[in-house]
């Protein structure tokens, strides 16, 4: 795994899915997190320094993912970069304004594309 | 007077002139009598002033009438018939102007008239009741008779153009005219007859009573005869006895004969011996007047001589001279009449009254025979030689005046006589008067009769002439208005006042123009007729047409030949009884009985139904029936149209496939992103144990769970997409009864997905429990999805992208009265008046292009009006709300979708 300083978190708030969320990007090598809840990812990845990668829904009950986007881009410390990835099963989303540089990737996932992605944003400097 | 006062109009001097030649030109005429015989006569000036009674103005009118009656002053002697004439004039000229002239004067001799007469002529004049009378009723039928020659001669005036172009000719009413013909045509033939007759029949009666007169002359005249040849014979056989030496004079014979005579000389054989009835018998010899053979023998027949009378004045004697031969010398007897002897031997009848006979001599004048008035005897004396002579010849009328021209009254006194001569009395006559009289009255009375049944004749015509002129005037009105109308010019003639001819004429043109007009008329209808028989024939429609009978049943009277190209049928299958109804699909037959069972009048019925080819298949039919009541015969008529629909069927079909398709499409998003949910877990996981297979990692304790939620994630995709499929569907069975609530949650499980993801909220309430409706499932669920999607269109316009979470669908389910109420309302954008307006046409959308097919609701519409419902759009301050409205279905037998499925 030191291939990689990756630290992805994924929120997605159909609980059935995380744990393979969670068992894929394992296996991909990345350090996971899941979490159902926007809110409560929020807080995870303030509290969490070595989470540098967040992979979210859009469409989630109590906040949807560009909100969250938004939110925590406005929060985190200027000196702590995350970057952030869109997975959505609606295909006609596309992130517009401040988010409009976030990826968006398309349910069923591409996974090598994701975790392709999730390299490239990770080994930058 | 002030001028203002004057009743009547102004008369200018130039009609006062007119009016007083016309009245000098009415004398003259009047002057030309019409004799009808015994006095009686017509005179016609009259006519001529009556001619002229429109265009006189009233006063002048009696003023004519007044100038010209002033002859009968002179004709009559009396000024009572002028008065009443003058009388007929006012009451021309004042009263009912308006009705015609010939009925006005019928009245006026009715009430005023007969009365005038039978106060001047009766209670003044003294005149007998016959004459009276028949002078009321010549002087009624002179005075009608006027009245219709002055109207015929107004007529006559009137249709000569030359006379037209003078002045105004007020046009002559119906009446008028029939009134005046009918009395024209009685009045003038009898008065011409009348005229005509009555000269031969006072001929014949002056002929009868001079033949008897004649008859009565002859009489007298044999018996004087007899007397003078008897008593002649007698005088002689004495004188024989007397003279002859032989002889024995009978002493009593003088004493026989003194009844007739006075005195008797007889002289012969020198001697003269005279008797006389006062000295009785006494014979004197005479010889110094011994009267020669000569002389005696120049006088030999027996004959009466007249003696100079000794005082003038005194009556005529007469003396019998009888010629007689004793022993052969002839003497002669003289034998003087007593006065009166000649009376009583003309008289020997005994007749009294009726005629008078006269013995009379142009010197000696004449003794009556009978007895008769004094006034006979002096118009025998005064008789002139020539009229005496005249009167041997043939019975003569006495009497101071002409023939025919006496006034009435005096022919009245008129005598006949008759005259013979005496042949034992030349120079002498009997001279025989008789009085007209008896025949006159027989005359009068016949007069009387035949003038008296005219006038009542009169009085009936008319009265029928009244009512036939109004009748004829009503239908010359209807002919015209007929005429008119068919010409369609609209125009009627005013009033039938005038000429009928013209009228006619008028109505004529009418009818001429009308029947080119109707001929015109008749090749466009039949040109129209073939076109209309082309397009019938043509087109793909059968047109039929029912007399409908009194229970609502039709009897097929015509069916266009397109039947069989549509249906197959010949007209020879439809003539079987009931082939319409077993002709119907028995689906639909029901439905269409009850439609079609009942027509009543200006009801139009249009039913889709399937009918049977006469081949076996089924053929979609649109029939549209019409009611109406025929107007000539009150019954009931309908007329129909039959159109084959079948395409249409098809082509509806295709396109609420088209609509479902394209609510399919509306709701992909949602769907695509449903779908995408589990095939993104089936992907992670099939991607996780590909890894593990990899690593060699298979432990089954981790590898089942993760088999068993992939499988699980499959069975959500395959109900997502079992809900498309069954709504995909293209329904083929027929509506029964539904639960609508079923129907609306069926409905909102489909969308649920969509509307998850679009963020709608829908609410369902059941208010009056459950409720059903004769559908297809699929049908009222096709109308639902329809309103519910456009919803939700209508929310994401007001709310997306930011408050998505605010949209909020209310769908509502109840019962009101008999119907099942379905309301979809919704927070959306709401709709415009202008949109709302067509909102179910075809085609219509708000959409952009490639968004919206536009047929949603169109296809909804028809949907629920195929179902007997109604859809109705409505926009609130707050959003749209669709209100569908379906009669309920009987609470039994109902299914539930989930059944049939």
């Amino acid at each position: 795994m030191t291939l990689s300083s990756a630290q992805v978190l994924v929120v997605d708030d159909e609980i059935d899915i995380l744990p393979e969320y969670q068992e894929f990007f394992e296996s991909a090598g990345f350090t996971t997190y899941t979490c159902v809840c926007p809110l409560e990812a929020i807080k995870l990845v303030l509290h969490t320094p070595g989470v540098n990668v967040v992979i979210t829904d859009l469409r989630m009950g109590k906040l949807d993912g560009a909100s969250m986007i938004r939110e925590l881009r406005a929060t985190l410390p200027p000196e702590r970069r995350v970057d952030f990835l869109i997975l959505t099963g609606d295909a006609t989303a596309q992130p517009v304004d401040d988010i409009a540089d976030v990826p968006v990737f398309l349910k069923p996932a591409d996974t090598d594309a994701l975790v392709a992605a999730i390299r490239a944003v990770a080994g930058r400097p | 007077m002030p001028p203002g006062a004057l009743k009547f109009p102004k008369v200018s001097r130039q009609e006062f002139l007119v009016t007083v030649v016309l009245g000098l030109m009415g004398f003259l005429l009047n002057t030309f009598e019409l004799q009808l015989g015994w006095g009686v006569h017509f005179i016609f000036g009259g006519a001529l002033i009556y001619a002229f009674a429109r265009l006189l103005s009233p006063q002048m009118l009696v003023l004519g009438i007044a100038i010209s009656s002033l002859w009968t002053i002179f004709l009559w002697h009396h000024p009572w018939a002028w008065i009443v004439w003058v009388c007929e004039a006012v009451f021309i000229a004042f009263v009912a102007r308006n009705s015609s002239a010939v009925r006005r004067d019928l009245i006026f001799w009715l009430m005023l008239g007969t009365p005038l007469l039978l106060l001047t002529y009766g209670a003044v004049m003294k005149m007998d009741a016959l004459s009276l009378w028949l002078v009321v009723a010549k002087q009624s039928a002179n005075g009608i008779l006027n009245i219709v020659l002055g109207e015929l001669l107004y007529l006559t005036l009137m249709a000569g153009n030359p006379f037209r172009k003078f002045g105004h000719w007020p046009k002559m009413k119906m009446e008028s005219v029939v009134i005046t013909w009918l009395m024209a045509i009685i009045l003038i033939p009898t008065a011409v007859y009348l005229a005509l007759d009555a000269p031969a029949r006072e001929q014949a009666a002056r002929k009868e009573v001079g033949t008897n007169l004649g008859y009565r002359l002859a009489v007298s005249n044999a018996a004087v005869s007899n007397w003078v040849h008897s008593r002649g014979q007698v005088l002689r056989m004495h004188a024989a006895d007397e003279l002859n030496e032989e002889g024995v004079p009978d002493p009593d014979f003088f004493q026989e004969i003194s009844s007739d005579f006075e005195e008797v000389t007889i002289i012969g054989q020198g001697q003269r011996l005279i008797w006389s009835a006062q000295s009785a018998r006494r014979m004197v010899q005479m010889p110094e007047l011994k009267p020669s053979p000569n002389a005696i023998s120049g006088q030999r027949g027996m004959r009466l001589v007249d003696m100079a009378p000794q005082r003038a004045g005194e009556a005529p004697q007469f003396k019998l001279i009888v010629p007689f031969y004793a022993d052969g010398e002839a003497g002669i007897i003289e034998a003087k009449l007593r006065a009166g002897i000649l009376y009583d031997i003309a008289n020997g009848q005994r007749q009294s009254g009726g005629y008078g006979i006269f013995l009379a001599s142009p010197v000696q004048g004449a003794t009556p025979l009978s007895s008769a008035p004094a006034a006979w005897g002096k118009e025998v004396e005064g008789l002139s030689p020539a009229k005496r002579m005249e009167a041997l010849a043939a019975p003569l009328l006495l009497s101071d005046v002409g023939y025919g021209s006496a006034v009435m009254a005096d022919l009245r006194n008129a005598l006949i006589m008759r005259s013979t001569s005496v042949a034992d009395l030349p120079e002498w006559q009997l001279i025989g008067i008789a009085p007209l009289a008896p025949a006159v009255i027989a005359a009068r009375q016949i007069q009387l009769k035949q003038l008296s049944a005219l006038m009542a004749f009169c009085v009936v015509i008319a009265i029928l002439a009244h009512v036939l002129s109004r009748r004829m005037t009503h239908t010359l009105r209807m002919l015209s208005q007929s005429a008119a109308d068919l010409t369609a010019t609209g125009t009627t003639s005013g009033p039938f006042d005038g000429m009928v001819v013209q009228e006619l004429s008028e109505v004529l043109g009418h009818i001429k123009t009308a029947g080119k007009t109707v001929g015109r008329e008749r090749g466009t209808l039949a040109n129209y007729r073939r076109r209309l028989n082309g397009i019938v024939q043509h087109a793909p429609v059968i047109v039929y047409a029912l007399n409908v009978s009194d229970g609502g049943k039709g009897e097929l009277v015509y069916v266009s030949e397109s039947l069989e190209k549509i249906l197959g049928y010949t007209s020879a299958d439809i003539s079987e009884p009931e082939w319409w109804s077993r002709a119907v699909h028995p689906d639909d037959n029901m439905s269409n009985i009850g439609a079609f069972g009942n027509l009543s009048p200006d009801q139009a019925v249009s039913v889709e139904y399937r009918m049977q080819h006469k081949k076996g298949h089924y053929v979609w039919v649109y029939d549209s029936l019409s009611v109406e009541i025929n107007s000539h015969t009150g019954q009931l008529e309908a007329v129909g149209v039959i159109m084959d629909i079948s395409e249409r069927k098809a082509a509806a079909e295709q396109l609420l496939q088209a609509d479902k398709m394209a609510s399919l499409g509306r709701m992909i998003s949602g769907t695509a992103h449903e779908l995408n949910q589990p095939l993104n877990f089936i992907k992670m996981a099939a991607s996780n144990l590909r890894q593990n297979v990899v690593r060699g990692r298979l432990d089954a304790e981790q590898l089942l769970p993760k088999l068993e939620n992939i499988m699980g994630q499959v069975e959500r995709a395959s109900a997502i997409l079992l809900q498309m499929r069954i709504f995909g569907r293209t329904p083929k069975e027929s509506p029964y009864p539904i639960d609508v609530k079923s129907a609306v949650e069926a409905v909102v499980a489909m969308v649920a997905p969509q509307f998850e993801f679009d963020g709608t909220q829908v609410e369902v309430l059941e208010k009056s429990g459950p409720v059903h409706v004769h559908a297809l499932p699929m049908l009222l669920e096709q109308v639902l999805l329809n309103l519910l999607l456009n919803a939700n269109d209508a929310i994401r316009a007001r709310f997306r992208p930011k408050e998505s979470e605010k949209g909020r669908i209310q769908i509502t389910v109840e019962r009101r009265q008999q119907l099942a109420v379905v309301t979809v309302e919704d927070n959306g954008t709401g709709i415009s008046a202008d949109v709302l307006r067509q909102i179910f046409d075809p085609f219509f959308t708000t959409k952009p292009p490639k968004e919206g097919t536009g047929l949603g609701l169109s296809i909804s519409y028809g949907i629920i009006r195929d179902l007997g419902g109604v859809i109705r759009a409505k926009s609130g301050r707050n959003g749209a709300r669709f209100t569908i409205e379906l009669p309920l279905a009987e609470d039994k037998a109902v299914v539930s979708k989930a059944d049939v499925m």
